[in-house]
């Protein structure tokens, strides 16, 4: 059943499918949760489910994936469905206010062929200000039949009278176990790259079932280079090596890797089960360098990286930052070798 | 899929779908043309999802099959063709072949299965209306219709369709808010013996502007008596084969009968050769203001006058015999709309009523109860 196409999830999983067993599906729903894991496949799930035209099983409602609504839902073709995204193409990617006003233009009609209009905004914290205060009317005092699903990873950024308008669900990331089971089912990987994946991508399933491993072996070993304790000695190097990411663009992956490798030393450092580590091959190296560094600037560093992430977005100097960053780290794994200088 | 067609006759087929085919290009299937192929023709289906047109137009089927194309260029193809046979095959890849004579054309195609079905139509059910009777109400309420309002519901077409044993009304009102226009016309009765045991019903839709555009189209074709039905979510017309289905819009009808003035209140009535009013308004208003075309009108015992002024250009003045009995009156309209107005009226006279110079004005032809329409006046 498609439902369970969707990979973790199960409390909205849960909370949808009884909306539509007890017929309280609401007009509106904000789903939120990290980039990336599964919440636009829900959605779209959930209007095939809505509309589907088999009866479902004693499974509970579900959308049998094979009827014609659900195929035409699926290659986004049903009349009674619509997918409104920001045009990838711009430079900034927005929702303008002329999309929304078509949808309101459509949104009038009685279903065709469907039970329920279903509209998806994905990405809505890229509506405009003009296109959400647009779309605000028709949220409030929806026509009957209609059923609007927005996404977002960053439920913040939508105005509040958007978010209030909706019913929130929470998206989590699946469990590693989960997305380790579908990558060896669906990509039929050996268990090892499974592991390496679902912990590389953070458990973002949509990330993993994309991602090719031989490439994201390369960055690790690239950047577990860059944060080994030697290398991390000379101030030039590292100044260059951000110089150089940044302007290939890979500050942000770069960051994330870093990140990844802070975490892992401060697991190392307070001995919890190795199985956590992503960079499991080279514990060794993780135990060596653990050694030096205190917990609680590691843990600052971590926190540092995740408000730079956050404001990647907003006109950071992105050099700056992985430089200030890699300066930090040099200072926190080598600092108690050069306290000793006198 | 493989079929021979006569050019005339498919061309009728894409001249017929045109109008209906989504310009804006949302999807891409839509701005196609669904051709199915099957043994007794070829059904030539277009859709905009908010009204969908179908017909079926004889052809030799060789091998059934569907396909969409685009249905500009195939009409445009057709266009230039001379006369005669046309022979249209679907290869690999939908890539579709149209042959006559010595000219050839490879047109790109999409399946015929991702276009978005019609939803299919029962035969029953239906209501038989003349079609003259359903066109000069069509032709009666479109102009009120609103254009681009924010309020959707008042871009559409309010039908309302009375069935009783004796007798089949259908009334049509359309309004901007600032204008309204109800007619309503009984139909032929209903032939058939289950129509008269049913109990009188009423059944009250909402169609957009663009449906009624189409159907007032086909029935300027002439020949054949339309039918129309309605479901939950969808109008059906069907006339000689062609069958045209609109969605419904969904929301209230402002009440529109509140906004009709009775008329006991309306003490002030006058009552002024049609043709004559028209041409002096179209005079008047040359000189009027540009945004709201504001002529000033001023009844007085016998006589009509009407007076329009421009600050940069000058005024117009002009006078018309009248029965009006009362005291005077001083109002203003936008010319436009009364001349839309008049514009689809038949009769030789015509009547204005209101009460006071800000009141709703009732336009009506004497002589014929069906038509009602409200204008409402401005002030000058």
């Amino acid at each position: 059943m498609p439902f369970n196409d969707l990979i973790g999830h199960e409390r909205p999983k849960a909370i949808l499918k009884a909306s539509i067993l007890h017929d309280r599906v609401a007009h509106a729903y904000l789903f939120h949760g990290e980039d990336e894991i599964g919440k636009r496949l829900a959605a779209i799930r959930f209007a095939q489910a809505v509309n589907c035209d088999t009866d479902y099983g004693p499974g509970g409602p579900d959308a049998c994936g094979t009827c014609q609504s659900c195929c035409q839902i699926e290659a986004h073709t049903h009349p009674d469905f619509r997918l409104i995204e920001p045009d990838q193409e711009l430079a900034n990617p927005q929702i303008k206010i002329e999309q929304v006003r078509e949808l309101e233009q459509q949104i009038v009609y009685r279903p065709l062929t469907g039970r329920r209009k279903v509209c998806l905004i994905d990405d809505a914290d890229r509506l405009t200000q003009g296109a959400a205060n647009a779309l605000l009317k028709t949220l409030e005092e929806p026509t009957a039949h209609s059923l609007f699903l927005l996404i977002t990873s960053r439920p913040s950024a939508l105005p509040a009278t958007v978010r209030s308008r909706c019913q929130a669900i929470r998206f989590v990331p699946p469990a590693r176990t989960q997305v380790e089971a579908a990558l060896i089912t669906r990509r039929e990987m050996p268990p090892d790259d499974a592991r390496f994946l679902a912990m590389a991508t953070q458990s973002r399933i949509g990330q993993a079932l994309k991602a090719d491993v031989p490439t994201l072996r390369a960055q690790q070993d690239e950047f577990c280079r860059l944060t080994a304790p030697a290398s991390l000695q000379s101030i030039a190097t590292l100044l260059t090596t951000a110089e150089a990411l940044h302007k290939s663009d890979r500050a942000p992956e770069a960051l994330e890797w870093i990140a990844q490798w802070g975490r892992d030393l401060v697991l190392v450092g307070v001995g919890a089960d190795p199985d956590a580590l992503l960079n499991l091959e080279r514990l060794a190296d993780l135990q060596h360098a653990a050694r030096g560094p205190q917990l609680g600037n590691l843990l600052d560093l971590l926190a540092e990286i995740e408000t730079i992430q956050r404001s990647s977005a907003r006109n950071l100097n992105l050099q700056m930052a992985l430089e200030n960053i890699l300066l930090r780290l040099r200072d926190a794994v080598c600092a108690p070798a050069e306290s000793r200088l006198p | 899929m493989k079929l021979r067609i006569t050019r005339d006759e498919l061309l009728t087929a894409l001249q017929r779908v045109q109008g209906v085919v989504e310009k804006r290009n949302t999807m891409p299937q839509l701005s196609n043309i669904l051709l199915e192929a099957k043994p007794e023709g070829v059904d030539v289906t277009a859709t905009d999802l908010e009204i969908g047109m179908r017909g079926l137009y004889k052809a030799t089927v060789q091998e059934p099959g569907s396909v969409t194309l685009s249905a500009r260029k195939v009409f445009e193809i057709l266009k230039e063709l001379p006369a005669g046979e046309v022979e249209l095959t679907v290869g690999e890849n939908n890539w579709a072949t149209i042959r006559s004579g010595k000219s050839q054309f490879k047109i790109v195609g999409l399946p015929g299965s991702d276009y978005p079905a019609l939803p299919s139509i029962e035969r029953e059910g239906l209501t038989p209306l003349t079609g003259a009777g359903l066109l000069e109400l069509i032709r009666k309420t479109l102009f009120a219709v609103g254009d681009n309002d924010a309020r959707y519901i008042l871009n559409g077409l309010l039908v309302t369709l009375i069935s009783s044993e004796k007798k089949t009304t259908l009334r049509l009102v359309g309004t901007d808010g600032h204008r309204l226009a109800l007619a309503e016309q009984d139909m032929a009765l209903a032939n058939g013996k289950d129509a008269a045991k049913e109990a009188p019903k009423e059944i009250k839709a909402i169609i957009p502007k663009k449906a009624a555009f189409e159907m007032r189209r086909l029935l300027e074709e002439g020949d054949g008596e339309p039918l129309i039905g309605f479901t939950k979510n969808l109008m059906i017309f069907r006339k000689s084969g062609l069958l045209l289905t609109s969605r419904l819009m969904e929301g209230n009808y402002p009440n529109y009968q509140q906004v009709i003035p009775k008329e006991k209140e309306q003490d002030k009535k006058v009552s002024v050769d049609r043709v004559e009013l028209e041409g002096a308004l179209r005079r008047v208003a040359v000189l009027s203001r540009d945004k709201t075309n504001a002529v000033k009108l001023t009844l007085a015992s016998g006589k009509m006058t009407l007076f329009s002024s421009n600050p940069d250009f000058g005024e117009a003045t002009e006078e018309l015999a009248a029965q009006y009995k009362g005291e005077t009156l001083t109002t203003g309209f936008n010319a436009r709309y009364l001349l839309d107005v008049l514009g689809v009226m038949d009769g030789e006279a015509v009547s204005l009523q209101m009460d006071n110079p800000l009141s709703p004005c009732l336009v009506r032809e004497p002589g014929n109860a069906g038509f009602t329409c409200v204008v409402m006046p401005i002030k000058v």
